[in-house]
């Protein structure tokens, strides 16, 4: 009886690194989420983040979402950023909330989310003109070319997603269900 | 006798307690998770930087991460001097796992001789003691009856309070044994270290309900339904029903809270001995044993599974077992009165219960 019940607690253990190792070799390369500020370093953030959910529900802006089980196992419940619920101001109150330290410190004048990228074919300013509803960043990292199409200096650009929450490119045009806007922030 | 009466509906005090702190809990969880107040969920409870954090969660980013970050260990520290001082008091308290399993997997009754284990959840109020326990009882109160005090017959290898009492019955799992629990959680633990990322977290009963109540919020407060709300909920009725059994078998923050439940004596159940059928009156009475979901005799000295669920407390049929160190038998429910009396009127009630 004693040698079974060890066998069957060798077995248990065993399953939950042969879990591990599955997981993670499923998850292959991972998908390009935007994390909350200071979870930029993504190995280091999937080693420290619990899914507990706390970013998630301190964010005052709700730009804080989370990764369904669609996104694979190893990335499910994980936080991921929205901007089409809102920007991030960088209040930090989800780094403060962190209770692992998976959301470092975060300077929004040098650390970057990410990277707005305009997509011309969705572009109101690009496709008819007459759109500058994105001209809304503080960090003057989107300017205007004299047709009036917004461009990104990257370099200015912090990832906050103002733009993008102004963006009504996916209001007025439809893109067959893509709930793409016209700005986006793709990881840097 | 109108005493009696009036004591019968507190009888399962502390289930009662323990059934509304578990509501209190999850309610409170789930309204804070949907109205984005914020105070977290049981991975990580608190206001703003102020926040409990899973023992389990918190080991297991140190060793996926290979780094001990300040903040984890002062909030783990603080975790483990509450489990020293309250040991698995979570798992029976606060946990929404057991009563999720008791929905998902109702507990069959009349299940050969686990029968007083498998009853003791399940059944509630209608029926604390097994066929046995009836007639051990049935017999204590006819010697009673038929002998009063000082009539002593040893019946059946039995012993009455005059003349000498009955040693504990002893429970199965009393005492530090390492069983799968242990080894699930060394696994959890050496499988973060490998693949860098809490992997029991990805399993966690605990986490996949709540994570079933956010994909909810998500699904119905945002429009965003995934299949996040079906693949949760299987994942944890998966593991609760197939595997059987998870919290005695599987449940690695169950082993690790009992790990570190040492030093507590403080709220454990406590047998009053001049109170108790077995010491008292040498009566062959198992029913704190057979009624333990953990499988322990609260007579022991050493009991780091208990949960401080309350349930020998409440099914003492002379009320002899205490929480916190003061049963009602020594509040003076019975010592006062003529001895044995009270004892038997209460097991009277718990018969016609």
């Amino acid at each position: 009886m004693k040698r079974r019940n060890f066998l069957y607690g060798m077995g248990a253990g065993a399953a939950v690194i042969a879990f591990g190792g599955a997981v993670k070799v499923l998850d292959g390369e991972g998908v390009d989420h935007l994390r909350p500020p200071g979870g930029q370093d993504e190995e280091r953030f999937k080693a420290l983040c619990l899914r507990c959910d706390k970013c998630r529900t301190v964010c005052p802006e709700d730009c804080v979402s989370v990764a369904s089980i669609e996104d694979g196992l190893l990335n499910a419940r994980l936080p991921k950023l929205d901007f089409h619920q809102g920007k991030c101001t960088f209040c930090d109150q989800c780094i403060e909330a962190c209770p692992t330290g998976a959301l470092e410190a975060f300077d929004p004048q040098i650390d970057k989310i990410g990277i707005a990228q305009v997509d011309p074919e969705r572009c109101i300013a690009y496709v008819s003109g007459s759109c500058d509803r994105c001209n809304v960043c503080e960090y003057e990292a989107i300017v205007f070319d004299e047709m009036k199409r917004p461009s990104v200096i990257e370099e200015k650009c912090n990832g906050c997603g103002a733009c993008t929450e102004a963006c009504t490119a996916n209001v007025f045009l439809s893109f067959d269900g893509d709930r793409r806007r016209a700005i986006e922030v793709v990881r840097a | 006798m109108t005493e009696n009466e009036k004591k019968t509906p507190s009888r399962r005090t502390v289930t009662r307690l323990r059934n509304a702190v578990l509501l209190v809990a999850f309610v409170g969880i789930s309204v804070g998770l949907a109205l984005h107040i914020g105070w977290g969920n049981l991975s990580s409870m608190g206001i703003g930087a102020i926040a409990a954090i899973c023992p389990l969660g918190a080991l297991e980013t140190f060793v996926a991460s290979k780094t001990l970050i300040p903040r984890a260990i002062i909030a783990l520290a603080a975790i483990i001097v509450i489990a020293v001082l309250v040991g698995r008091m979570f798992c029976s308290w606060i946990c929404p796992v057991p009563p999720l399993t008791r929905f998902f997997r109702p507990e069959k009754k009349n299940k050969g001789e686990e029968k007083g284990h498998t009853q003791a959840e399940g059944a509630g109020a209608a029926e604390p003691l097994s066929d046995r326990e009836l007639s051990t009882l049935k017999a204590a109160m006819s010697h009673h009856h038929d002998h009063g005090e000082e009539g002593c017959q040893h019946t059946g290898g039995h012993h009455c309070g005059t003349c000498g009492s009955l040693p504990p019955v002893g429970g199965e799992r009393d005492g530090r044994k390492i069983d799968t629990r242990h080894w699930v959680l060394g696994g959890s633990l050496v499988s973060a270290a490998i693949f860098g990322f809490p992997v029991f977290c990805l399993i966690c009963p605990v986490g996949l309900t709540f994570a079933t109540v956010i994909a909810l919020v998500r699904a119905l407060g945002y429009q965003e339904p995934t299949w996040s709300l079906l693949v949760f909920p299987a994942m944890l009725i998966v593991e609760l029903v197939v595997l059987r059994k998870w919290c005695h078998k599987f449940c690695p923050m169950g082993a690790l809270l009992s790990l570190l439940n040492w030093g507590n004596n403080k709220i454990r159940p406590k047998v009053d001995a001049e109170a108790c059928l077995r010491s008292a009156k040498g009566v062959d009475c198992q029913v704190c044993v057979n009624v333990c979901p953990e499988k322990l005799d609260p007579h022991s000295d050493r009991i780091p599974e208990c949960t401080k669920c309350g349930l020998c407390v409440d099914a003492c049929p002379s009320k002899a077992i205490s929480l916190l160190g003061r049963s009602k038998a020594k509040a003076g429910e019975t010592l006062n009165a003529p001895a044995g009396a009270d004892v038997l009127d209460d097991a009277e009630v718990v018969l016609a219960d």
